[in-house]
């Protein structure tokens, strides 16, 4: 009992582990670089302030995003539940 | 166990994630008619690694630092299940256990509707409403922070541009190359490759 309790435990470790790892280390994009479409004002403002916007998330163009994500993980917890 | 088992009305507690976004390619065609003036826009390339330094104006402002990360389309992340299928899910222990997922998850699972846009995001929670500014969108208003890039803490002003590529609806014959230099030199960017899109495209 106490054995299956540890290997559970490590587990969890290696899984948390792992998630940690594809969030914060992701394999990076082929050719090293990554691409930010805009309009002229968009380059011209990037270029001037040497800065770029961090939108809002719930005002962009799926606004439903975080909503959407929330029930992707709701699903995938509710299978779990089924399945124990 | 059970159908019973209640799930947080919200699993992520309420946090504010800026985005500012980015594609792995600048050859989509969709991209370019969505985001950069209906394909009379722009492309700018950033080095990877250099902008996962991308950071706020000044240290230790907000409680995190931004994350650059991949957005997953559609279903859970292969790790994020592995990871909820090898603890034990109980009632009890269900918050405890969504808590620890990543409070920047919210911003990296998108509607697969979405895939062809291949995003990263960089990523801010809950930035001080001192560093809000506001603009005006299509039918809204618009919140947003000013990232820059820091080196060990410290503003190193210039941005990792790489290159510039311009869109399938300018005309070569109006010099963009040039111009676009132009425009580089004036704000200390040098080195930077300017193409055009190499998409045939016109409306």
């Amino acid at each position: 009992m106490a054995a299956d309790a540890k290997s559970r435990r490590t587990r969890a470790l290696i899984a948390s582990a792992n998630l940690l790892d594809t969030i914060y280390n992701p394999n990076p994009p082929s050719d090293g670089v990554l691409y930010h479409y805009t309009d002229f004002a968009g380059l011209q403002g990037i270029l001037e302030s040497h800065t770029l916007r961090a939108t809002y998330n719930r005002v962009l163009n799926d606004a439903s995003e975080q909503v959407h994500a929330e029930g992707v993980l709701h699903e995938e917890l509710q299978r779990l539940v089924k399945k124990k | 166990m059970s159908s019973s088992l209640r799930l947080p009305a919200a699993i992520f507690p309420a946090r504010k994630n800026f985005v500012a976004s980015f594609c792995d390619s600048d050859k989509l065609l969709s991209m370019w008619r969505a985001y950069a003036g209906n394909g009379g826009g722009y492309c700018l390339g950033f080095n990877y690694s250099e902008l996962r330094r991308m950071c706020w104006p000044g240290p230790k402002v907000g409680d995190s630092f931004p994350l650059l990360a991949r957005v997953h389309y559609g279903n859970t992340p292969k790790s994020v299940r592995s990871y909820l299928n090898a603890i034990c899910v109980s009632e009890s222990g269900i918050e405890d256990l969504l808590s620890r997922l990543s409070p920047f998850f919210p911003s990296m699972i998108k509607n697969a509707a979405f895939a062809e846009e291949r995003e990263w995001r960089t990523i801010a929670l809950d930035p001080p409403v001192e560093h809000m500014r506001f603009r005006s969108g299509s039918a809204n208003i618009r919140p947003y922070v000013e990232l820059s890039w820091l080196h060990l803490g410290k503003p190193r002003g210039k941005l990792p541009v790489a290159s510039v590529t311009f869109g399938p609806m300018l005309r070569r014959e109006d010099r963009p190359e040039e111009i676009i230099g132009w425009m580089l030199e004036k704000n200390g960017y040098s080195g930077v490759k300017v193409t055009p899109s190499g998409i045939p495209f016109r409306l």
